[in-house]
């Protein structure tokens, strides 16, 4: 399982098209700090600006690493020789579900340190140990989005062996889309006493965003996200187990 | 008899109501060339798919190396080209040197020689400027990482010119002779297959209908050519039974024979 993985990470991290779909979020994170610097610009200025370019990075990064982590994959079949050789399906699942993991750590904490660089270093927002911190939360929160969204689109990527339609989920999630509808469908008379809403996969993301932000983390938010991530993992190993492979 | 290597023993395999494999029993020993052969949708890509893992069946026995409790260890020994499961933008070096990983070959000079095996050592473009006969070799090369004890070959000759295919054959009859993997292979070559294994199932209508040997091939008589003096007083010749004989080719029987016999449909001459 660990050589599955070690392989996927080498090749994903030398994929010249991901490199640079990274580079242009990059260069626009730059861009926007470039762009509000001001004569009141500092460190609060400057958390504010990596605040608002957050809210595009789950949908931003998650479909540059789906696409990363499953197309190629897809298309090589690389997951029959996995299979082929031994691997068990379920480690399968664990190890595109890490390489997601780990591919958008590595992503965040490289747009961190651009950022610092660039905002608090080259741009002087003079940022003190506050900043620092809520540039890591603001990192953890992007970060538990992207892997909470797609575990569960994980489910469709599998199920179909195709990026397609399990990539428009990832959009829909990612982009608050279905969080909206189903917060509208919560709220109809006869379900909305039983207060639903406040456990979907997006409250309970937000709910832990807040925590952290505030400084009153509490477990139950981890927990709730953890279950989703779970339930995606579970729902993913059971209805790809008996599915048939094409050679 | 060798070892048993795979045995499939009452195989079922069902997509909905239709039944692609009725009962499939199928003994590979160790040291075969085994040749499957069998019409499309006879059910040979779900023998490989069933014993791969990435089909399940439903009623029957697999086992792998004496083993039928754990299958998946037993995939382990066994290297397979079932297609072209390459990524386009990677060379030849780059896309095996993905597998060796994954693979958890620790040689790093591993690629350079199934590379060399496969006379692909000196290529540095990337797969996608690959002609089909570079790509089958290029499989082919996946299939040997790591010395598997049994090879698993998928129409290896498929899209392949008449010098591609002799290369195949010639590269099986190496590997099995030198190096002594058990291989099955599967093709519609017939001919091309009897050169090459030494044992054949031919799979029809989702079961293996028989098993046939070199030696069956050899010494199961089948006709008589004669040739005569002249063509037009042959039939009379033969009322009165005074028939000149020129010259007598015995032939045997050839695999299509028994394929087309067992199978149905029309043979080339």
């Amino acid at each position: 399982m660990i050589n599955y993985l070690r392989a996927d990470l080498k090749r994903i991290y030398m994929r010249i098209p991901r490199l640079i779909a990274l580079l242009v979020v990059y260069a626009a994170l730059i861009a926007m700090l470039c762009f509000s610097v001001d004569e009141e610009w500092n460190g609060i200025n400057f958390v504010v600006t990596l605040s608002q370019f957050s809210i595009a990075l789950p949908v931003l990064l998650g479909v540059i690493e789906l696409v990363s982590v499953y197309a190629d994959d897809f298309k090589a079949k690389t997951m029959q020789i996995a299979i082929g050789i031994g691997i068990k399906r379920r480690r399968v699942i664990l190890v595109k579900l890490i390489e997601m993991a780990v591919l958008i750590c590595t992503d965040l904490l490289f747009l961190a340190l651009v950022a610092l660089i660039v905002g608090g270093g080259i741009l002087h927002a003079g940022l003190q140990a506050e900043q620092y911190v809520d540039t890591a939360v603001l990192i953890l929160d992007v970060w538990m989005k992207i892997v909470g969204y797609s575990s569960i689109s994980m489910i469709l990527m599998f199920f179909m062996q195709s990026t397609g339609m399990a990539t428009l989920v990832y959009i829909a999630l990612s982009s608050t889309v279905v969080y909206r509808l189903s917060s509208m469908l919560l709220e109809a008379k006869w379900i909305a006493p039983l207060h639903l809403g406040r456990y979907t996969i997006t409250a309970l993301l937000n709910i832990f965003h807040s925590q952290l932000v505030l400084g009153n983390f509490h477990i139950a938010s981890l927990i709730g996200i953890l279950i989703y991530v779970g339930l995606g993992f579970g729902i993913t190993v059971f209805l790809f187990k008996g599915r048939e492979l094409e050679f | 008899m060798g070892e048993s290597v795979i045995t499939l023993k009452g195989i079922n395999k069902n997509y909905g109501k239709h039944q692609v494999l009725k009962g499939v029993d199928l003994e590979i020993n160790k040291g075969d060339i085994y040749g499957l052969v069998g019409k499309n949708g006879a059910g040979k890509t779900t023998i490989f798919k069933i014993i791969l893992g990435l089909s399940e069946y439903q009623g029957g026995t697999l086992s792998i190396c004496g083993s039928e409790a754990d299958v998946a260890e037993g995939r382990k020994k066994i290297g397979f080209f079932v297609g072209q499961n390459f990524f386009p933008y990677l060379s030849a070096r780059k896309n095996l040197e993905y597998y060796r990983v994954l693979k958890n070959i620790k040689d790093k000079n591993e690629v350079d020689r199934v590379l060399k095996i496969v006379e692909l050592d000196q290529v540095k473009s990337n797969f996608k400027s690959f002609s089909m006969g570079m790509r089958q070799r290029l499989g082919i090369a996946n299939a040997l990482m790591g010395n598997p004890e049994i090879l698993i070959l998928d129409e290896p000759t498929n899209g392949l010119d008449p010098q591609g295919i002799a290369d195949v054959r010639k590269l099986v009859q190496k590997l099995n002779e030198e190096y002594g993997m058990t291989v099955i292979v599967s093709s519609h070559i017939l001919g091309e297959l009897q050169n090459t294994a030494h044992r054949f199932g031919i799979v029809n209508e989702g079961s293996v209908a028989r098993v046939i040997t070199q030696e069956d091939l050899v010494t199961e008589e089948h006709s008589v050519r004669i040739s005569i003096s002249d063509l037009d007083k042959a039939r009379e010749v033969l009322e009165s039974a005074g028939i000149e004989i020129l010259g007598e080719i015995k032939e045997t029987r050839t695999l299509e024979d028994f394929y087309f016999n067992l199978v149905g449909g029309e043979q080339n001459d």
